[in-house]
């Protein structure tokens, strides 16, 4: 790997000390002074009162630490450094951990010489309650690029591996072998930012900084988990594509607008999110007027704009004309049955008078009821470890595993989007109307399955799928077909020229038979 | 440092109209009705910016801002909306509205 191609050294920047307070042990020997090592036997006896945990929060409280969390056996809290250090009577210095790959993080330490020295004894007034107070310290992060074979949830369904697994149902790994991986094509990504999980390095995915939308903060982190875990679906179907994701959601307009005056400037832009807000007799509010206006201005810039169609909701700005609205398809193990997904949305836009969303396909999970939540836990996806979705059920192991089980509408656009950049590779003239024509044209039909919003699929296109699930092969196709036009219809010069910029491929014996293979498996 | 409000301004289009008072959907095809011109948005920028009011964007139909809640209080009367566009910005701004959280497709 070139030093250019070398991930920067992400630091996790601190300003507040976290701790853990021992409140008294219910077995009278402090936490700290245990001889014997704490395993599920005997942590009884370490464990506290409920009341002497509420008076130690209530006392810590009031020299005015944060109680972050009341444990069994420990507080949890966090104040700014001089807090610590006037009511401990200690010093702190900052450090920084290698926690993972290409990730520091900061954290403050006790200023001492012997590690003795690191456990604070409690002020006069705690003495009673408070065996004693450990400054928290940063793990190594051991993650790994490979997911947990985690035992699928008997509510539930196989789930699939990505990219492998997604890029063969849409039929990408055939045409990555002629050469097309959407090298070099900008995909924009508005959500809730991206992590710079191993998953992405080790793959050699090509992820671009991460710029924040308005109202946004640091950028190395994705506490949330969703746009880390999604964008994995674009790199399925174009693995050569470089990723920008945009940190944002605060004000989604803003990030489009973030989006439009990056450099460079995505040719694809997909959104995970929506508003569900499309219902008769509803008119957009002034806000959404400035969002329905910067999606627009993307589209009029030719940018391809793909939003998902909802998991239930009627979705804006999906149901927008000039966007690729993208709704969800199941896929069954082991014989990969489609099935329009009882997860996703499908419906009749009433602001938009004739539109239907959505126009194709990705892959989703079908809906289960896991704990009493709806989920569709199709694809094991890379999160940030400890965000939230790593602890989505179903669970995936440990909830910082840094993996996660999540697959509505939101991974379906983004893997249509992926679809777009390999097109746009071999066509980059196209324009949005063509792209979003070319996908509806080559979807492979769905002919089973009803929606959540209670639409059925059948043969041909269908108000719960629509064109049906994209298939990047047969995309891939057509826009070679608009190749071979422009190449017979240019004069000789131009057609040298094509040949030469490999615009025109040299049509081979076994381009010839791939062809005859693709249409004999659809 | 205190609470930050963020905001999108519309700002008027050559003609004195905006996309909020568009009598359809905004589309590709329409967009450009309803952009204003650099001059106009550079002027309400410097203004925006003489009332201590960060800019933070320029998009096609107007400019997102954001200002401390007490600025952000002294210069549009509330934080929560819906804001009165000031005396003086509204030969230039049609509206300022403030933006509503989407919902995740997770």
């Amino acid at each position: 790997m070139s030093n250019k191609e070398r991930p920067e050294t992400t630091v996790v920047a601190v300003e507040e000390v976290v701790a853990e307070v021992s409140p008294r042990s219910l077995g009278g020997t402090s936490l700290f002074a245990a001889e014997e090592p704490i395993t599920p036997d005997n942590v009884e006896q370490f464990r506290s009162d409920p009341r002497d945990i509420a008076d130690a929060s209530r006392e810590l409280r009031h020299l005015g630490f944060n109680v972050l969390h009341e444990g069994e056996t420990t507080i949890s809290i966090s104040g700014p450094p001089k807090l610590f250090q006037d009511v401990f009577s200690t010093r702190l210095r900052k450090e920084k951990s290698d926690a993972a790959e290409a990730l520091k993080i900061e954290f403050f330490s006790p200023s001492v010489e012997e590690p003795e020295q690191e456990l604070f004894a409690p002020p006069d007034d705690l003495t009673n309650l408070v065996e004693g107070v450990a400054i928290a310290r940063p793990p190594e992060i051991y993650q790994s690029p490979l997911p947990p074979l985690a035992q699928p949830d008997p509510a539930a369904y196989r789930y699939l591996f990505l990219p492998d697994e997604l890029a063969l149902v849409i039929r990408a790994t055939r045409t990555h072998r002629l050469g097309t991986t959407g090298r070099n094509v900008v995909v924009g990504m508005i959500d809730t930012g991206h992590y710079a999980h191993p998953f992405f390095n080790y793959h050699g995915y090509r992820v671009l900084p991460v710029l924040l939308g308005p109202g946004a903060a640091d950028p190395a982190d994705d506490t949330y988990g969703h746009g880390t875990g999604e964008s994995a679906n674009i790199f399925a179907a174009a693995p050569d594509c470089r990723l920008r994701p945009i940190k944002g959601l605060v004000d989604p307009t803003g990030d489009f607008n973030v989006a439009m005056t990056s450099s460079p400037q995505p040719r694809v832009l997909t959104n995970s999110w929506g508003y569900n807000i499309d219902s008769p007799g509803v008119t957009l509010t002034p806000y959404l007027k400035t969002l329905e206006a910067a999606v627009a201005n993307a589209v009029a810039n030719g940018i391809v704009v793909c939003f998902s169609a909802g998991n239930g909701q009627l979705s804006f700005p999906a149901s927008m004309p000039g966007v690729i609205s993208v709704g969800g398809v199941h896929v069954n193990y082991p014989n990969l049955d489609l099935e329009a997904s009882s997860y996703a949305s499908s419906f009749d836009s009433s602001l938009y008078p004739s539109r239907h969303v959505p126009d194709v396909c990705g892959i989703t999970g079908r809906l289960v009821t896991i704990g009493g939540a709806p989920r569709a836990p199709s694809h094991m996806l890379p999160v940030q470890p400890g965000s939230t979705l790593d602890g989505i059920t179903p669970s995936t192991g440990a909830s910082n595993d840094g993996w996660g089980l999540f697959s509505g509408t939101s991974a379906a656009s983004p893997l249509v989007a992926g679809v777009v950049a390999l097109l746009l590779e071999k066509s980059p003239a196209l324009k949005p109307l063509e792209v979003k024509n070319i996908l509806i044209m080559s979807a492979i039909d769905v002919t089973t399955g009803t929606t959540n919003t209670g639409d059925t699929a059948g043969p041909g296109w269908d108000a719960a799928t629509g064109a049906g699930l994209v298939d990047a092969k047969w995309a891939w196709i057509i826009t070679m077909g608009d190749v071979a036009a422009q190449f017979f219809e240019a004069s000789p010069e131009l057609q040298a020229e094509m040949l030469q910029n490999a615009q025109m491929p040299q049509v081979t014996r076994e381009f010839t038979q791939d062809m005859i293979e693709t249409l004999r498996s659809r | 440092m205190g609470e930050t409000v963020i905001a999108e301004v519309v700002v008027r289009a050559p003609d004195g109209s905006s996309i909020l008072d568009a009598p359809g959907p905004i589309t590709e095809e329409t967009v450009d009705r309803y952009r204003p011109s650099d001059e106009t948005t550079a002027e309400a920028a410097a203004r925006l910016e003489a009332l201590g009011v960060e800019v933070l964007g320029k998009g096609p139909t107007g400019l997102t801002i954001s200002a401390e809640r007490e600025v952000f209080e002294r210069t549009f009367g509330t934080v929560t909306g819906p804001i009165a566009v000031p005396e003086e910005l509204a030969d230039l701004v049609a509206g300022v509205v403030l933006p509503e959280r989407p919902e995740l497709h997770q």
